[in-house]
């Protein structure tokens, strides 16, 4: 069997220089958020890293995350990725090829069990067998399971493979469930946002390319390097916020003033991903730099989160009704209980028995 | 349960138990309360017993004569801490838009540095009355589990906003599903303790005030 | 595109502007400063990761203003996008920005040092250049 070819032999090979080669170290630190301290290591590293097979199953979802990803305004980055794996499945990708990409998928899985980095974007359905989403004929839960057993370690791009994202919402009529609930034997990065900011997956694949382990994790599997933070911790309208000026709805003064979109329903507070640093565009915006309050798309059920433009501090489900009826409780048990006392007190009353003088008598005689 | 569901649930299903709870209990004990009624005065009235009651009810929100003598911790520490409590409740743009949710009403609230000061100060005052209840031997001697039961309640919202606001002790979403807890809890247990004087307080000082002017007597 | 001219909106600075140094800026200043310092003592140089700062576009500017222009300009085409090397109006304080195949730039970094690393010639490369001329020299005359 021949050596497998490296990172470094396959640029070479591709008439890459040195310098090149030592720019896309540098590229690649910055972007997997690392200090340009630890260049020469990601060097050394890229340099001997084998082309891990990567299989990126697609399954519940839009197709938000592959658009992310491959239509980034920094397509270096993602060739860089593309160049570094050899990615042997995506069925968008490769969907010209029907069957024939079927055949290289299983020949892969088979050729590097154990060995190779498995994607997953979407969630799973799972009511019914799953039969609310298959690919060729087979369900995702299926493929997920096989996929699953020959994988290294598996990384969930998108909210949905994280977390369930919108098919998991109320009511969640196909049971879809993330990645997380069905393979509980593999180490899985979850990389959240809906989408996840492109430089945020292409760091993470990178981490697990130049390193060949993955990164440290937070307590909801998202890499802390990317997810560490709050969007409130580092937003730029936080002079605003602690001023007390909020735009009140959107186009008012305050709103093209710039200030704090609390009010309207931002959950930057709640929300952990590194939009208000790494931007959105290749660093051109994101959305409370344009004007509207944060989703918290990268965090749990935040579908189901109490609305979009409702703060964060408001009721999730409706209250009037209930207070009317507590109210209406309240004045009838309250009649009752008075009207109760009243009664005892009335018998109280009449039972009362005024003392005579001859009692008292009677009384001092005994 | 994750502290994004924890908080889901205290803005949620919590909330609802809470409102249900909270409402009940305030309206079965003023109903009571006010259907207790009074005992008959067979007396002739000799000023306007309605009016007097009403006057009270204002009158006594301002200091007595002599209670600066007699006890200036209390009555000090009293003042800061329900001004305090409703200012942060009421000013604190967070709560305003709970309240706008609720009720559809907004009101300007104050700087949010503002607000924190008054917190600081509330909480302050707060430890300072516990303190002296349980270091003064006649305070001590009358002071039951309710008493130290309304307290904690009344605490426990003042110092988790504070730490959440602040990013202290715990993860923020944590924190914030405490503090909202937290504020359940004081509802919750609100109608069956002392506390109700937040809305009996209107009855008593009434009927205070109106027997007194019956008797012809300004209170 | 039309009408966006027309959305009457203002541009709020969240800090003080007008000649004065801009928070953000002054204190990547005074970092540089150190490691200046440190270069001159030990002649170790460091390199600080523009991207990894939260910069707004108004303090980006200001660091472009406070550290000026100098003498050397350096670009590198090395066949995955140029990378432009300047060194600023403080010698030895070299703005690297490495640009992609479509224009944007996809790293930049300030490096304190008396020269880039990517503007020596790396031995590998230096090796590959000797074998081609030896194949040259070989092929010409013998």
């Amino acid at each position: 069997m021949n050596k497998p070819i490296t990172l470094g032999d396959q640029l070479k090979q591709q008439g890459i220089s040195r310098r090149s080669f030592l720019k896309l170290c540098a590229v690649t630190t910055s972007m997997m958020a690392l200090p340009p301290a630890m260049i020469p290591r990601v060097a050394a590293a890229l340099e001997k890293a084998l082309r891990p097979s990567v299989i990126w199953l697609s399954f519940q979802e839009c197709t938000g995350c592959t658009e992310s990803l491959t239509r980034s305004h920094a397509p270096t980055l993602e060739s860089l990725i593309f160049n570094a794996i050899s990615l042997d499945y995506h069925h968008t990708l490769q969907a010209a090829s029907g069957t024939a990409a079927e055949a290289a998928r299983e020949k892969a899985m088979e050729k590097f069990y154990g060995k190779y980095l498995l994607i997953v974007d979407g969630s799973i359905p799972t009511r019914d067998n799953g039969i609310y989403s298959t690919i060729a004929g087979r369900t995702n839960l299926d493929m997920l399971q096989e996929a699953a057993a020959g994988a290294a370690a598996i990384v969930a791009v998108g909210t949905c493979a994280a977390f369930g994202g919108i098919p998991y919402a109320r009511p969640n009529p196909t049971g879809a469930v993330p990645v997380s609930e069905l393979v509980k034997d593999k180490p899985i990065i979850n990389v959240s946002g809906c989408p996840p900011i492109p430089v945020v997956i292409t760091g993470v694949l990178a981490h697990y390319l130049t390193f060949g382990e993955i990164p440290p994790l937070d307590s909801l599997g998202r890499p802390s390097a990317f997810f560490g933070e709050s969007i409130h911790d580092r937003c730029y309208r936080r002079p605003f916020y602690d001023q007390g000026k909020f735009a009140k709805s959107f186009d008012d003064e305050g709103a093209r003033n710039g200030w704090c979109l609390y009010e309207l329903g931002c959950k930057g507070p709640t929300t952990h991903n590194a939009c208000a640093t790494t931007k959105w565009n290749g660093g051109a915006s994101f959305p409370i730099e344009s004007g509207h309050p944060c989703l918290g798309c990268s965090e749990p059920n935040f579908w189901d989160a109490g609305g979009f433009y409702e703060a964060l501090s408001t009721a999730t489900r409706p209250l009037s009704s209930w207070a009317g009826a507590a109210v209406a409780a309240g004045a009838v048990a309250g009649a009752a209980i008075g009207a109760s006392s009243l009664r005892k007190r009335a018998t109280a009353k009449r039972a009362h028995h005024r003392v005579t003088a001859e009692e008292l008598q009677q009384k001092e005689d005994v | 349960m994750s502290p994004e569901e924890l908080l889901a649930w205290a803005r949620g299903p919590g909330l609802q138990i809470t409102v249900v709870i909270f409402l009940l209990g305030i309206t079965v004990r003023l109903t009571e309360m006010w259907l207790l009624g009074r005992a008959t005065d067979f007396a002739a009235a000799r000023k306007g017993g309605a009016a007097a009651g009403w006057r009270t009810v204002f009158h006594r929100s301002l200091p007595t004569p002599g209670v600066m003598k007699q006890a200036p911790l209390v009555f000090i520490g009293g003042y800061i801490f329900h001004l305090g409590f409703l200012i942060t409740l009421v000013f604190f743009v967070p709560h305003i838009e709970l309240f706008h949710g609720l009720w559809g009403m907004r009101w300007p609230g104050l700087p949010g540095s503002l607000v924190d000061l008054t917190a600081v100060v509330t909480i302050a005052a707060m430890i300072a009355l516990l303190v002296h209840r349980l270091v003064d031997p006649v305070r001590r001697f009358l002071s039951n589990s309710g008493d130290y039961i309304a307290w904690t309640v009344s605490f426990l919202p003042l110092i988790t906003g504070y730490l959440a606001v602040h990013r202290l002790a715990l993860p923020y979403t944590q924190m914030l599903a405490i503090h909202i807890l937290s504020v359940e809890l004081l509802l919750v247990v609100l109608p069956f303790t002392k506390l109700i004087h937040t809305f009996s307080f209107i009855f008593s000082r009434w009927y205070n005030g109106a027997m007194a002017g019956r008797k012809g007597v300004a209170s | 595109m039309n009408g966006l001219e027309d959305i009457s909106i203002s541009i709020v600075e969240t800090t003080s502007t007008s000649g004065e140094l801009r928070a953000n800026v002054r204190a990547i200043l005074h970092e540089i400063e150190t490691l200046l310092g440190k270069l001159l003592e030990s002649g170790e140089g460091d390199i600080i990761d523009i991207r990894s700062l939260p910069l707004l576009p108004a303090d980006y500017e200001g660091l472009e203003g406070a550290l000026g222009g100098g003498e050397v300009y350096a670009e590198i085409d090395g066949g995955n996008g140029p990378t432009v090397i300047v060194e600023t109006g403080m010698p030895g304080v070299w703005w690297v920005s490495h640009y992609g195949d479509s224009d944007e730039i996809i790293a930049e970094f300030i490096e304190v040092t008396r020269i880039p690393e990517l503007l020596m010639s790396p031995p590998e490369d230096i090796d590959d250049g000797l074998e081609r001329l030896r194949m040259q020299l070989a092929d010409a005359g013998h």
